[in-house]
């Protein structure tokens, strides 16, 4: 009996460091990466339907190369592609298309860029661009991207888009934006490529919403 | 006797090269302002200016000019329907060379404002397209500045010759002109 109840305490103690370690691993696999299956499941395909906004068919189609970190895409953002979202694309006239050209030489472009399409991986891409844009002066200093993003999203939501931005698929998406932004020689953002039947014009800078306006409406006559 | 005769017949060939060379300056840029968006530079298509394409154009130069971020919505859309067409009347009257000082003067004060805006524009760090020859091709930079500064030179020799030219006809007249 004496041996039996010997061993039964080192039985008991490998079976709480293995109880316990596998405990901790899970608690930890939550925190670093709560929904993983979802961000395997996750495509590149997926992404970029989830920066594209209005109707592929449309007569107009916008691409625009920007960086979340640069105040005049934050100045386009606002003051001309929100309401271009509302008047041009709601109405089937104009095709919008986000990409990503995070700068060399901003900090936190990059993260931002990643949660962003992390969050247009599960369809909350203006939301967290919204966000992203309306608090750039705390995030740009800061580094602190994740708070932003979370404030615009469930909880649920919030923890997937985490998990995502960490992803090699998303981090793939980001420089795949990059590089297809280098292949039409951008170089500065914002930059968008206007294309009206098979016509590619680029607008570098910030252009206010009155005169781009009066541009696609000259487009649109002809 | 020979030599002042050779030097201004010099000085009238240098005056009238100068002349035609900045008038092609002015129609390329009023040319490039003008073509349908999008077509190639002196091909069949860029010469197919109709209105529709003309609204497309002024509208695309419109962008350009509020990329330089310096006027209201309504100052631009000044500039831009004005401005090709200014540059076309430049260019047409240097080739005639009718009123050559008045001309040549005024192309170099446009020259200067120009080169001024885009001295600021290049030192506030805008990274956007000059647009001073067509929209959307050139990004601007110390090269453009050199240029622009370049032709600015020109059109000022221009109008200096074309000055000193009308100064030496009116002294030649008063000369020539019988005593009362």
């Amino acid at each position: 009996m004496a041996s039996v109840g010997k061993w039964g305490w080192w039985i008991a103690i490998a079976a709480g460091v293995v109880c316990g370690g596998a405990l901790g691993a899970s608690a930890q696999s939550h925190r670093k990466a709560p929904i993983p299956a979802a961000a395997g499941k996750v495509t590149a395909a997926q992404i970029e339907a989830g920066k594209a906004f209005g109707v592929s068919t449309a007569p107009i189609r916008i691409d625009e190369y920007f960086d979340f970190e640069c105040p005049h895409c934050q100045n386009l953002y606002l003051y001309t592609l929100r309401p271009l979202i509302n008047d041009y694309v709601s109405s089937g006239k104009v095709y919008l298309v986000f990409h990503d050209f995070p700068l060399p030489g901003h900090t936190y472009a990059r993260i931002a860029a990643e949660y962003g399409d992390a969050a247009a991986a599960i369809g909350r891409y203006s939301q967290v661009e919204s966000a992203l844009f309306l608090s750039q002066g705390d995030w740009a200093v800061s580094g602190k991207v994740e708070p932003i993003v979370a404030k615009a999203l469930s909880a649920t939501q919030a923890r997937e888009v985490e998990a995502l931005a960490e992803s090699p698929v998303v981090k793939a998406a980001v420089q795949a934006d990059v590089q297809r932004g280098e292949d039409l020689h951008v170089d500065e953002t914002p930059t968008m490529f206007i294309t009206h039947k098979g016509k590619r014009t680029p607008i570098v800078g910030a252009v206010s919403y009155g005169i781009l306006r009066n541009y696609l409406n000259a487009l649109l006559q002809q | 006797m020979t030599i002042p005769g050779g030097r201004a017949r010099l000085g009238r060939w240098l005056l009238v090269l100068g002349r035609l060379g900045l008038a092609a300056v002015f129609l390329f840029a009023a040319y490039g302002k003008l073509r349908p968006v999008g077509t190639a530079p002196f091909s069949a298509a860029s010469f197919q200016i109709s209105s529709s394409s003309l609204a497309v154009s002024q509208a695309m130069f419109a962008i350009q000019v509020d990329s330089y971020q310096l006027l209201s919505d309504r100052s631009v859309e000044f500039v831009s329907h004005t401005l090709p067409w200014f540059e076309l009347a430049l260019g047409l009257l240097l080739l005639s060379g009718l009123w050559l000082r008045w001309v040549a003067l005024a192309g170099s004060a446009l020259l200067g404002c120009l080169l001024g805006v885009v001295i600021r524009t290049y030192h506030a760090g805008l990274g956007i397209n000059c647009g001073c020859f067509s929209p959307g091709t050139e990004p601007l930079s110390g090269w453009t500045i050199a240029r622009d500064s370049l032709i600015l030179a020109w059109g000022l020799a221009v109008a200096t010759g074309a000055f000193l030219r009308a100064r030496g006809r009116r002294a030649r007249a008063g000369e020539s002109a019988p005593a009362p």
